[in-house]
Formats: structure tokens, C-alpha cells, sequence
């Protein structure tokens, strides 16, 4: 047993993982200011900054704010499009959204064919007003926006919901990419502790290099058995261009930018996070650390983004850190 | 070492000097006894008797508590007029009296008696007696008396239905306690009831369900006598108490059939006498009235020996010794909130373990940790459970966010009415939970589980739920870890040492135990 953990310990060691507290005490207390997480807790004002920054994002079909106005903007919305998306503005990790789509008949059902009625889009979009998905618990806005299809890349590997691109940027300069695909297990939702599979994305060529599900290892996707791994992600430029864009005009030094690869406008920013999780090292197999002190001695040498970014991609292609 | 880490470091080390250098001198100018500091509560009783005396021969007889291990008396005062007063000891209990003889004319006369208790908290078994009257003592406590019948028929044939198959004297006396406390009905009735009365009414009140027990030991053979005095709560009333002691086992053992207490007797308990008689006698006294005021005095007072000398005085500086009951009690209950907070930092950020709120567990803990660990823990999965079940029945209701937690915070509470009304049936002390119990906190909980469970799936609903009962266990295991907390209240600045261990945790930036299971996957694979 001690020598089994001794060895488990020199594994993690290793692999120099980035754990939660040394993500908390090293680099979102002193490198994300408190006052500034509300740019990225509010899908609404990310969007703006997004709008700014020349970052595509999905547009906006209206905000609900007060309970009045819940039937209005729904009847709008009903009869102007086939299909689109409810969000909580302040919600996490996926909760709290909807997406919906026009049937033949002219009902609203869920991509998973459940019959959405109209009582049932006014008490989502209640709940959302009321802070349910909330990230502090406080009431909410709602935000009803464009719906993203899926790039022709995600025929195989996704199944039942949209695959979304995690980019990890420390200082404007991207460290860690994954990708999450969504499975049966999943539900649809890209969320890696219910099912969905990480991908780990090489950062500088934008092609898979490794592939987690449930913690384990894995080569094919578990639904459709399509192989998961070389694969290239398309526009992968356009999407690191369009993270450090948008992280340029965020005054927070670690950030997720989370987008969606549009089947025709590309990438897509969704949201941003101030907080951004630990499990994109397992999609990885590899740790931060390393990578974040790198850029910590550049950043105190003076270097500018731009040459970090330089210095950086080359080592990390060679796994020289 | 980075900049905040050094200054982190710096003043937790400062602040563990402090408070062990403070802790350290009070302990040390005390002499290593902390007990002055966190003396249990202690009673002021006041015995106050009016009465006409008709003749110059009048005496007034009362009888008053006698000084031992289990209850320390201080600071006895007597106060009358017209008489004098002296003590005797009286019968083969050597029970202590206070006698007060008329020295005057006849006319309306007062007296009192006041002293402080300073109660141990479940007082065992007293100390068998000296050899000398133990035979003759133990003999008394078989006779069969007026109030006593234990030679009557009707006794004599309760005795032998009650312990009919058993032949173990200490199951025999189990039988006869469990026939009185629970088979005689609590009942108040004016006068003295004896064991006959008690048994053929099947009610009686403490004297008449005592006598009884008394009476049927003795027909078992098994040396039994009753037991005088007064339970200590905060009143003015006129009420004395009376309970039994059981000769088993070669020592006295102490029952109260009235209260339902078994071999221990709580701390509010009073010994004023041994053996059935009246507490107070008199002779040529007429209209003679008494009663009895009791309230709950500090701890530390001149009277105690903690504080006699100028250096003791000055350990008990900024200490809690001074504050009344009620606020010692309040600080208590306030003390435990940051050593929960502090269990709670180490289980977040060194082990890792999820929880429904990052306090809840602690608020939940200050209310269960009274009743026993596992009645507690039952107790709250049951309104847990309770909550969502409501939670899943107005589920289909579509409320509102706001009134739906009202709904389920009013079922959870008729959930705690209903609990409270069983227990106190039972005369449990579990009803104490219920008081204490943060139900907008657990309500929340509830409703934070249903969420989980609909947005993450049930196994991480099933997790986070294990993470706050777990937490909720080690909370209460330390708060109930009674040298740790009793230290706290002690020296109030072993709270700067909590603040010291925060500050060091507020730092640590190495792995969660937990991160070692998620970033499994990692050390398992190769890395590429």
C-alpha cells in the first residue's frame, strides 16, 4: 500500500498537476479580480465585451428581465424563429439551459423529442428569472439566443447534444484546449463528471492527442466507436484567434473562453469563465503547471503576449518544459 | 516563498505565540486547575419559612443539605428572627438539621436558609455506608412502615407477580422500576401518598410512585429507602422532590420513577435528606408557610477558591467566569462556530470533500450535537428525506422559487411539531434537537439536493449528500469532544490559534486528498 502510493504520488508530481487550491491561492486570488467576475459570470456582458473584441457570438434574440414581459418576448420569439435556445445570464456548468426546436406539427419539443408546452417555457423562464440556476442564487435575467448546429467535424463524435472547444488562457495566452463531446451517458450535456468525453487538444496544431471518459482512457467514442484521436479541429486558428481576442478585452488573468464550432459561422464564443476547471489536465494527460510557470518567468522578464506565445507553442510541441 | 505565503506564515506563527503565550500564563498562574473556569452551573437556593409560634417552647426543624462529593455546598447563611438556630444529625442516615428554637414571646416569626450548590453533572451511586450503622442502617431499609406497607398482602403478592421468573436482584428491581415509572401514572395529589394508595389508584405523584418502589424492593427482600430534595430550576415554588435509592452491589443506586431516571440522577438534582421523612417538623407552630427560590448564579464568586489570591484573579481576566449562566451558555454555542468553520476548512480545501453548502454542515452540527450521534443523524436524514418528499410532490405544482422553499420550509416545520409532540410522549431530550435545528439552512439543503440530483444525476446528488452527512459527523464528534471544547471556553485565546491554523490552510496550495481519485486517470496513463 505505501509503495503503491509513493509511486501514485510521483506520478501526479510527474505530471505536474495544477490542483484546486494552487489554482485558487496562485492564480485566480491574485490574477482575477473580484470586481471583474461579473464580465464573465453574465453571459449578457461577456457578450457585449465579445461585441467589442470582434469575437463572433450567437445572436440575441431577447432578454427577459421582469415577470412581465415573459409572454411577450416568448410570443415573439415563437412565431419569428423555428428553433432557439433559453439561458439563465448567470448560470454554470450548463444548468439551466434550453434548447428548443419547431416540430412538423408545430409544437416545441426538446432535441430529445420531449413536448415542450407553452406553460412549460413560461415556468423556465420564471425559474431562471427567480435565481434557481443562478450562480449566487440571486435573481436572474434570462437571455434567448441564436441556436449553434453542430460543425460537419461532430457527425461521429457527438452524440444527442453540441460539442463545445474549453480554451484555458493564462494572460492572453493559451495554454490548454480541450474539447467535450457529448454522449448517450451524458444526456446530451457537455459535462465530463456525467459522461461526455474529454478531448485533449495539442494547443499549437488544434489535432487530438488524447481522449478521457468516466476517468479512463479511451481511443473511440464510447457511442459511435468513431475514433477520437489525430483528428483536426477545424478553424482551429480562427478559434484561438477569436479566445485571445476576447481575453485581451477581459481584465482577468486566467480564463476559460468556452466556443462552439458553428456548422457556418465558425467559432463561436458561448461563454467565459473566471473559474474554469482542473479535469481539461485528465483530457490532456498532462499538467499546467509547467506551462503557467513558463509563462510566469517570461511575464517577469517583460515579455509581451505575443512573444510568450512565441516561446511557448515551440516547447510544448517537443515537450521540452 | 512567495510574498503573501512569507506574510501568511509570519503572522500565523505570531499569533500561535500569542495565544500559547497567553494560554500558557493563565494556566500556569492558575496552578493547571482550569476547573474555576468552566464550573458547571451552579444554584443559589433560598429556603424561607413563616410561621406563627403559639408557645415560648416553639421549634421549627429543617432538614438541610449535607456536604459531600457529589454536590458541594458553599456559602450557607441562616437568617431569623426571634430565634435561634443550631443543627443536629439525625437517625442512622445521619441526616443534617437545622433547628430553630423560639427564645421569645410568642408571635409571627420568620426564618431562612440560603446557600449555593455547585451540582456534579449525573451524580452515580453514593457511597455505601460507615460499617458501624451499616447493619442496623441496612436493617431499617427492609421494615415495613405506616406510609412504607411492605409486609401488606397487596405488596407482598405486586412484589411476587413483578418478579415472578427472576431470580437476579438487580433484573428484580429493573421489573419493580420499570412497574412504578411506567405502569403508576404521573399524577399530582394533595397530601402524602403511601405505597398502598399509589398502587391501587395506579396514580400517584413523586412521594406515592417512591413509596411504592420503596415498598416492593423490601418485599422482594432488596434494602430500598426514599430519597428528599428539590430539583434545581430557575423558580419560586413550594414543591420538594422525592426519589429512591436501592441497596445493589454492596452501594446506594438512585432512581426516580416520577422522571423516569435510571441509576443516574442529573445535575439539577438536590439531596437534602435520607429516608422518609417531612422536610420541615415543628412543634407548638401554627400557620406555617415556606417555599423555596432557586436561581442559577456565575460560576466564579467570592465564595468559590478559584480567585482568592491576586494572581488567580488575574488569570480569570478575560475569561468567561464572570457571566451569568445564560451567557456562559450563549458563548458556548458561539465557540463552536469556529472550530466547525475550521473542520470545514480542512475538509474542503485538504481533503476535498463535497458538501450542500459550504456552513451548512456546521449549523446543522450546533443543532444535533446534543442528542446522541446516531438519533441525531437519523433525525435530520428524516427531515431530510421529509423535504423532498414535499420538494418532489409540489414539483409538479411549478412554483415559484421563493414560495416553493416557503412551502417546503412549513412542511419540514410541522414535520418538527409532529417530532417534537412524539418526543416529548416519550420524554425524550431528543425534542431539544428540533429547538436548535437551522431549518432555513436545511431547507435549502433540501432543495440544493433536488436540484443536483435533476442536474447532475443521482450518484453526485448521492455524493454531495454523504459529503454533508460525513462532515456533519466529524462536526459533531469534535464538538462533542469535551476537553477540546471546555479548553476553548477556558482560554478564549485559543481562538487566535484557530485563526492562526486558517491563515496556514488559506495558503496551502498542494493537492486535496480527494484530487488523488480525479486525477486518477492521469497517473494511471502514460504520459505522452
Amino acid at each position: 500500500m505505501g509503495t503503491k502510493l509513493k509511486a501514485y504520488l510521483r506520478l501526479l508530481g510527474a505530471h505536474h498537476i495544477l490542483c484546486m487550491n494552487r489554482r485558487n491561492a496562485r492564480y485566480i486570488a491574485p490574477g482575477n479580480p473580484r470586481q471583474h467576475y461579473r464580465l464573465v459570470d453574465e453571459k449578457i456582458k461577456t457578450k457585449t465585451l465579445a461585441a467589442e473584441a470582434g469575437v463572433p457570438c450567437p445572436e440575441t434574440y431577447g432578454v427577459v428581465t421582469y415577470y412581465g414581459e415573459i409572454k411577450r418576448i416568448l410570443t415573439r420569439i415563437t412565431t419569428t424563429y423555428n428553433t432557439f435556445v433559453i439561458k439563465p445570464n448567470r448560470g454554470a456548468a450548463g444548468r439551466g439551459v434550453l434548447v428548443l426546436e419547431r416540430d412538423k406539427d408545430g409544437k416545441w419539443r426538446k432535441p430529445s423529442g420531449v413536448r415542450m408546452r407553452a406553460m412549460d417555457l413560461h415556468f423556465h423562464v420564471t425559474s431562471i428569472l427567480s435565481g434557481l440556476y443562478s450562480l449566487s442564487e440571486l435573481p436572474d435575467q434570462t437571455l434567448i439566443e441564436q441556436r449553434i448546429f453542430p460543425h460537419v467535424f461532430f457527425k461521429d463524435i457527438a452524440c444527442g447534444g453540441t460539442p463545445d472547444v474549453r480554451i484555458i488562457l493564462f494572460r492572453t495566452v493559451p495554454v490548454m484546449a480541450m474539447m467535450r463531446l457529448p454522449t448517450t451517458r451524458s444526456d446530451g450535456r457537455a459535462n465530463l463528471h456525467q459522461g461526455a468525453v474529454g478531448l485533449g487538444i495539442a494547443i499549437a496544431t488544434g489535432i487530438s492527442s488524447a481522449a478521457v471518459c468516466h476517468n479512463g482512457h479511451i481511443t473511440c467514442h464510447p457511442d459511435t466507436g468513431a475514433n477520437l484521436l489525430g483528428l483536426q479541429v477545424p478553424d482551429w486558428p480562427a478559434a484561438l484567434a477569436a479566445a485571445r481576442r476576447l481575453a485581451a478585452h477581459i481584465p482577468l488573468n486566467y480564463i476559460g473562453v468556452d466556443l462552439m464550432l458553428d456548422a457556418q459561422h465558425g467559432p463561436m464564443m458561448i461563454e467565459a469563465n473566471a473559474r474554469p476547471g482542473l479535469n481539461i489536465q485528465v483530457a490532456n494527460n498532462t499538467g499546467l503547471r509547467p506551462r503557467l510557470e513558463f509563462l510566469q518567468t517570461l511575464f517577469a522578464r517583460g515579455a509581451t503576449a505575443d512573444q510568450a506565445w512565441a516561446e511557448l507553442y515551440p516547447r510544448i510541441a517537443a515537450d521540452t518544459l | 516563498m512567495d510574498r503573501p505565503t512569507r506574510i501568511v506564515v509570519i503572522s500565523a506563527c505570531f499569533l500561535l505565540a500569542l495565544s500559547g503565550a497567553l494560554a500558557g500564563t493563565r494556566y500556569w498562574l492558575l496552578g493547571g486547575d482550569l476547573s474555576g473556569l468552566t464550573k458547571d452551573a451552579r444554584w443559589r437556593v433560598n429556603i424561607r419559612i413563616n410561621a406563627d409560634a403559639k408557645r415560648k417552647e416553639s421549634y421549627v426543624k429543617l432538614l438541610v443539605p449535607a456536604k459531600s462529593d457529589a454536590q458541594q455546598i458553599t456559602a450557607e447563611e441562616f437568617k431569623e428572627s426571634g430565634l435561634t438556630h443550631h443543627f443536629v444529625t439525625e437517625g442512622n442516615e445521619r441526616n443534617r438539621v437545622a433547628l430553630w428554637q423560639n427564645t421569645s414571646v410568642k408571635g409571627p416569626k420568620e426564618m431562612a436558609v440560603t446557600f449555593v450548590v455547585q451540582a456534579q453533572p449525573n451524580q452515580q451511586p453514593s457511597p455505601p455506608p460507615a460499617a458501624k450503622q451499616r447493619a442496623k442502617l441496612l436493617q431499617e431499609c427492609l421494615a415495613s412502615t405506616d406510609q412504607i406497607q411492605a409486609s401488606a398482602p397487596l405488596i407482598q403478592q405486586k412484589a411476587r407477580e413483578l418478579t415472578k421468573d427472576i431470580s437476579n436482584p438487580d433484573k428484580k428491581v429493573d421489573a419493580i422500576y420499570d412497574f412504578c415509572a411506567y405502569r403508576i401514572l404521573n399524577n399530582y395529589v394533595p397530601g402524602t401518598v403511601d405505597a398502598i394508595t399509589a398502587l391501587t389508584t395506579g396514580a400517584s405523584d413523586c412521594g406515592g410512585k417512591s413509596r411504592l418502589m420503596v415498598a416492593l424492593c423490601r418485599a422482594c427482600g432488596i434494602p430500598a429507602r426514599v430519597i428528599g430534595g428539590l430539583i434545581l430550576n430557575e423558580s419560586v415554588k413550594r414543591e420538594s422532590h422525592v426519589w429512591v435509592e436501592v441497596w445493589q452491589n454492596e452501594r446506594w443506586v438512585p432512581y426516580c420513577p416520577l422522571n423516569g431516571r435510571y441509576q443516574t440522577m442529573p445535575s439539577n438534582y438536590l439531596l437534602l435528606y435520607r429516608g422518609d421523612y417531612p422536610l420541615i417538623r415543628h412543634r407548638y407552630m401554627d400557620a406555617l408557610n415556606y417555599s423555596f427560590t432557586i436561581f442559577r448564579v456565575a460560576a466564579l464568586e467570592s465564595d468559590t477558591n478559584v480567585g482568592t489570591n491576586r494572581w488567580q484573579q488575574l488569570a480569570t481576566v478575560a475569561s468567561f467566569s464572570h457571566l451569568s449562566p445564560n451567557g456562559q451558555w450563549a458563548l458556548r454555542f458561539l465557540l463552536l462556530i469556529p472550530l466547525g468553520a475550521l473542520v470545514v476548512c480542512i475538509i474542503r480545501n485538504i481533503i476535498g470533500i463535497p458538501t450542500l453548502g459550504t456552513f451548512a454542515p456546521v449549523l446543522i452540527s450546533i443543532g444535533i450535537h446534543l442528542a446522541p450521534l446516531r438519533w441525531g443523524i437519523a433525525t435530520l436524514l428524516a427531515f431530510i428525506g421529509l423535504g423532498l418528499l414535499v420538494r418532489w410532490l409540489v414539483d409538479g405544482l411549478k412554483l415559484l422559487l421563493v414560495p416553493r422553499l416557503s412551502v417546503m420550509l412549513t412542511f419540514v416545520i410541522i414535520g418538527m411539531i409532529a417530532f417534537v409532540i412524539i418526543t416529548d410522549r416519550f420524554e425524550s431530550e431528543l425534542g431539544v434537537i428540533v429547538g436548535l435545528l437551522p431549518v432555513v439552512i436545511l431547507t435549502m439543503s433540501i432543495e440544493r439536493c433536488w436540484m443536483l440530483e435533476l442536474e447532475d444525476g443521482f450518484v453526485n446528488m448521492f455524493k454531495h449528500l454523504l459529503g454533508t452527512l460525513s462532515s456533519v459527523v466529524v462536526i459533531c464528534l469534535v464538538f462533542r469532544w469535551k476537553t477540546l471544547t471546555t479548553l476553548m471556553f477556558a482560554m478564549p485565546e485559543l481562538l487566535l490559534t484557530v485563526i492562526a491554523i486558517m491563515l496556514l490552510i488559506g495558503r496551502y496550495s498542494g493537492f486535496r486528498l480527494a484530487e488523488f481519485i480525479r486525477f486518477r486517470a492521469l497517473a494511471n496513463g502514460n504520459k505522452t
